[in-house]
């Protein structure tokens, strides 16, 4: 479906009061895309190398070197077209590609020789790996699960297959299938990738003192100057951060960025750091500079709260309006529609039916709690009481130590007036994380005082 | 021109013009631009563990020491020197460990694990050395450096009969900094004294010193050149042999080899220990008379439970955090190569997690549920791919399969079974069939690097059956008795020596029966090489002979204007998918 087509559909966006404030916009996004692009060439090849592991003598193949590894795979490939592995390793290559330079890109090419792969060697592990880790990343992950249980039958011992199913359960909302397929994982090999799903399972039970562990143990056990070792470093940071630890996560994210210098989450964890300690000027800059390497909403979306907070009200609505546009590219380009942008759009209060249809269909998808929390936001900013408190209650269900979770069903508490509850889950959300967001913690904190 | 018109012109042109613009912000966005945040956990689902990566390992008689072996342990593989300002150092939460056969029974009799803790003196800075490096004094070592780490050697008794022993042997062991450069360690040589460790042993293996220093062992762990030298790039393209005229070489011509691992750096772990202690009647595990070990090494990292029971949040109670998990070994290495040249992709995880007392359990199909794997192992051994592709390649003869000799060689040791002409100090000695190179009596088959101790193997002293002046190049096929598969010393040239053995070299002396017209054509010597014969950096005569590091200027130095070396993959194509 062409964006023509798609965005006439759309006539919200358009034909609202100021379609020229809309064109402006694109414009200004165009430039923006267009600069990012053209500073990210010299930032790429300056990059330390990340890395992707390469069977055989330890290889290692990252950043350039993975580029490298893609050109070899592919003359390779042309003389012997016939290689299942071959095909599989540079999909391999694709993904972790992906995962550095945030070009969805990638993924496509990926999908393209994994099914050369499978067509070559139908038993082929490391396609059926690659994707099951692709419907993961494109949020596919009935699809995803389907992968992983074909990738552990054909090997039951690569841990990578139960990664993949692991990750698919968590999404789906099935944790305890979930918890006993990472604790094979762990079992049979406890490294990098199964530390930091055993994290992120205690994490959603509750458990952050042993996520924090865990997570560790996955940072010691990554690569020097890696992607992935930064990525989980940044996971510690974020897991540092939401039990109220500035100055721990301050250390975590240093640390991602010591692996590599100007990565773009641990920047946007400094931000964070920046804007809940009120150093404003500190959080925009730090914001800017991640959103020159990687433009993601979150980012922008961060940005526009300490705008926002800093009291600038024009710069936080220019940030609105961008990740309004973001998210009209995302639709076009066929992304998924994120549970950040759903809430974004209704925290804001904007397109409120359509968000909660989305975030119906999302939830439909993987009905775990991420998904009805966000339901059950939507839902309350659309009156429907009793179904979001249903959602809410679903979304605490875990134990999860998670404040706006608890914020948002103390909101909902309130609006059912129930009084009591609602104190008690404000209580809880300020005591996990008195930072936890810089437009909900301050509201938590009045509500909870009109409340006492 | 009125506002009113003009806007409402901008108004239609926008209608029309927005779509426009941001269908080229697509396309613009298309390359590096993500627009996507991914609203879920993208956890690597590839874990690149160098700290956990055993690469090779190295048992030989001490050549200053002969009474005495040296166990050489590699781990995290192809160091850059200049690795600043992360320097590698080994992994905490990892258990390495040197095992021994030394009953041919495939389980670690002896083991010696080894346990790392590293201090940051100053955690406040990011630095590895804070000024120059010197040896500093015993009480404070290397007094400018930030990043120390020491360790724990444990020796693991486990008799065949009567119960398991630990013993302690060092504690707070000190390592040697990395070499960082020209002025941050630019004396590197005398930092490595105070890393080398003499633990003195008392009467009947006792803790204490009986004042003997043929009891003591000797250790040391740290960085040094990565010992191993092979040509990895054209190797692991479809065997090309630079040196060769093509279609072995490249169509280009004949070169030289390029050694992919020449100022790469590794880190060791050096063992040196009195062949007493593992053999002949006071042994530590009591009276042994087998004279082969077997070595391999391992790495292993603790599993964990992934809900701990935490009180009021998870099922199951109440507890601590708690880490004591089982340690899973997810890294092994034994015979040089193997792993990454035999055993197939599908089997890695299963491989390296393996115990070596599994492997001939694995190998014929009788551990249920793993026939499959089985099956797979087996026909990588006797009818190994490399023979394909040698036969395919450049129609070097095949001997008859299945391939008993590969099977001896990798998993049994070798017992002649035909005459065989070794050099006994210069002079030539045909040796009956029946002759017992280094497979341990009613041994249970497993990969791991086979070494005989007994006396005529031990360089140097009467009755010693070994080349005066050892052939590193061809080893046991070259006539030398104490060279590769005979134990790997530092200098042997392993890939060629594997390369002949594949095409079927040892065949003739090894398990002939299968086809005793085949015979190895000797001019494939010298064809079957891969050009790199020796390591970039000359061995030390003395404990604990691997090279020092390659330093961070140095590689620098010889890198400026040069483009950075190739770390080459190794290509699919090397064996069938």
């Amino acid at each position: 479906v062409s964006l023509v087509e798609h965005t006439s559909r759309k006539k919200t966006l358009f034909a609202g009061k100021r379609p020229e404030l809309f064109f402006l916009l694109s414009l200004a996004l165009l430039a923006s895309v267009a600069m990012v692009r053209w500073t990210q060439q010299p930032a790429s090849t300056t990059a330390p190398a990340p890395a992707v592991s390469i069977n055989g003598l330890g290889g290692r193949v990252g950043g350039r070197d993975a580029q490298a590894a893609a050109a070899q795979l592919q003359a390779f490939l042309k003389d012997n077209p016939g290689s299942s592995g071959a095909y599989a390793q540079l999909g391999t290559v694709y993904l972790q590609l992906a995962r550095e330079s945030g070009d969805p890109s990638f993924y496509s090419k990926a999908d393209e020789v994994f099914q050369q792969a499978l067509k070559h060697d139908e038993q082929s592990v490391d396609a059926m790996v690659g994707l099951g880790t692709l419907a993961l990343a494109r949020h596919q992950f009935a699809q995803a699960l389907e992968w992983g249980e074909r990738a552990h039958t054909a090997n039951p011992y690569l841990a990578q297959a139960l990664g993949v199913k692991g990750d698919a359960l968590i999404e789906l909302g099935r944790y305890d299938e979930a918890v006993a397929v990472v604790q094979q994982m762990v079992d049979t090999r406890p490294d990098l990738a199964s530390y930091s799903r055993v994290s992120y399972l205690r994490e959603l039970h509750g458990d952050l003192p042993g996520a924090i562990d865990a997570m560790r143990r996955a940072v010691a056990a990554g690569g020097p100057a890696t992607e992935n070792t930064a990525w989980v470093a940044v996971q510690l940071g974020n897991l540092h951060f939401n039990s109220g630890d500035l100055a721990g996560a301050a250390q975590a994210y240093q640390q991602a960025m010591a692996l590599l210098p100007n990565y773009a989450y641990g920047r946007a964890g400094l931000a964070r750091i920046a804007a809940a300690e009120g150093r404003y000027d500190a959080a925009i800059a730090e914001y800017r500079a991640a959103i020159d390497v990687v433009p993601l909403p979150e980012f922008v979306i961060g940005l526009g709260e300490v705008y926002e907070r800093a009291g600038q009200a024009q710069a936080a609505s220019d940030q609105w309006a961008l990740v309004g546009a973001m998210q009209q590219l995302n639709q076009a380009s066929g992304v998924d529609v994120d549970l950040e942008l759903a809430l974004f759009e209704a925290d804001r209060d904007q397109n409120l039916t359509e968000a909660l249809t989305t975030l119906r269909a999302a939830y439909e998808r993987r009905p775990g709690i991420h998904a009805a929390d966000a339901l059950a936001w939507a839902l309350f900013k659309n009156g429907q009481l009793p179904e979001a408190r249903r959602y809410s209650d679903e979304a605490l269900r875990l134990g999860t130590r998670d404040a706006l979770m608890h914020y948002h069903a103390g909101r909902i508490a309130e609006a059912q007036g129930e009084a009591a509850r609602a104190r008690q889950l404000y209580q809880q959300a300020l005591t996990i994380n008195p930072h936890f967001s810089l437009r909900y913690a301050p509201d938590a904190k009045e509500r909870l005082q009109a409340l006492q | 021109v009125s506002p009113k018109p003009f806007q409402r012109l901008l108004r239609s042109l926008s209608l029309v013009l927005t779509p426009v613009v941001l269908l080229t912000t697509v396309f613009v966005a298309q390359a590096p631009v993500q627009v996507g945040a991914s609203s879920h956990r993208e956890a690597p689902l590839i874990a690149f563990d160098p700290q956990a990566d055993t690469t090779d390992v190295y048992a030989f008689i001490s050549p200053d020491r002969t009474d005495s072996v040296t166990l050489v342990a590699n781990y995290i593989p192809l160091q850059a020197a200049y690795g600043g300002p992360n320097y590698y150092t080994f992994g905490d939460d990892v258990l390495y460990k040197i095992n021994v056969d030394n009953v041919g029974d495939a389980k670690a009799r002896v083991s010696y694990e080894f346990r790392f803790s590293t201090t940051t003196r100053n955690p406040l800075t990011f630095l590895y050395n804070t000024n120059t490096i010197t040896p500093g004094t015993e009480a404070n070592p290397y007094p400018a450096l930030n990043v120390v780490q020491v360790y724990t050697v444990t020796e693991v008794i486990s008799p065949t009969s009567g119960p398991e022993v630990r013993r302690v042997l060092g504690g707070n062991l000190l390592t040697p900094p990395v070499n960082v450069g020209g002025k941050s360690t630019p004396n590197y040589d005398s930092l490595v004294p105070q890393a080398i460790h003499t633990i003195g042993i008392g009467a009947n293996n006792a803790p204490g010193d009986d004042g003997n220093a043929a009891n003591d062992i000797r250790v040391f762990a740290g960085q040094r050149d990565d010992p191993f030298f092979v040509d990895l790039s054209s190797v692991f393209d479809l065997l090309s042999l630079r040196p060769q005229n093509p279609p072995i070489g490249y169509p280009e011509g004949p070169t030289v080899g390029s050694d992919g691992l020449r100022y790469a750096n590794v880190h060791s772990l050096v063992l040196q220990i009195p062949i007493s202690r593992l053999n002949g009647a006071n042994s530590v595990i009591g009276n042994n008379p087998e004279t082969v070990i077997g070595v391999w090494s391992t790495a292993s990292r603790q599993t964990t439970r992934v809900l701990n029971g935490i009180a009021g949040f998870a099922p199951g109670g109440s507890g601590p955090v708690s880490n004591s998990g089982q340690f899973v070994q997810v890294s092994r290495l034994g015979m040089p190569l193997v792993n990454e040249a035999v055993i197939p992709r599908a089997l890695k995880d299963a491989f390296n997690a393996l115990d070596p007392s599994l492997d001939f359990q694995l190998y014929t199909s009788a551990i249920p549920g793993f026939e499959g794997a089985g099956q797979l192992l087996q026909s990588s051994v006797l009818t190994p791919e490399l023979q394909t592709l040698l036969g395919a390649l450049y129609s070097v003869p095949n001997p008859q399969r299945p391939r008993l000799d590969i099977q001896e060689i990798f998993l049994q040791g070798i017992r002649t079974d035909a005459p065989f002409t070794i050099t006994v100090g210069t002079t030539p000695t045909s040796v009956p069939a029946g002759t017992n190179v280094n497979q341990p009596t009613n041994g249970t088959p497993s990969e791991m690097i086979r070494l005989n101790t007994a006396a005529p193997f031990r360089p140097g002293g009467q009755g010693s059956l070994c080349k005066s002046t050892p052939d590193y190049q061809l080893g046991l096929l070259g006539g030398d008795v104490c060279g590769f598969p005979n134990g790997r010393r530092l200098q042997d040239d392993v890939t060629d020596i594997e390369l002949l053995a594949v095409a079927g070299a040892a065949y003739g002396v090894v398990n002939p029966s299968q086809n005793p017209s085949f015979s190895f054509s000797p001019a494939l010597i010298g064809v079957l090489d891969d050009g790199v014969s020796r390591n970039d950096k000359e061995f030390l005569p003395t404990f604990p002979y691997l090279a020092s590091p390659w330093g961070g200027k140095e590689v620098g130095d010889i890198y400026i204007n040069r483009q950075r070396f190739n770390i080459v993959l190794r290509l699919p194509g090397v064996r069938a998918e």
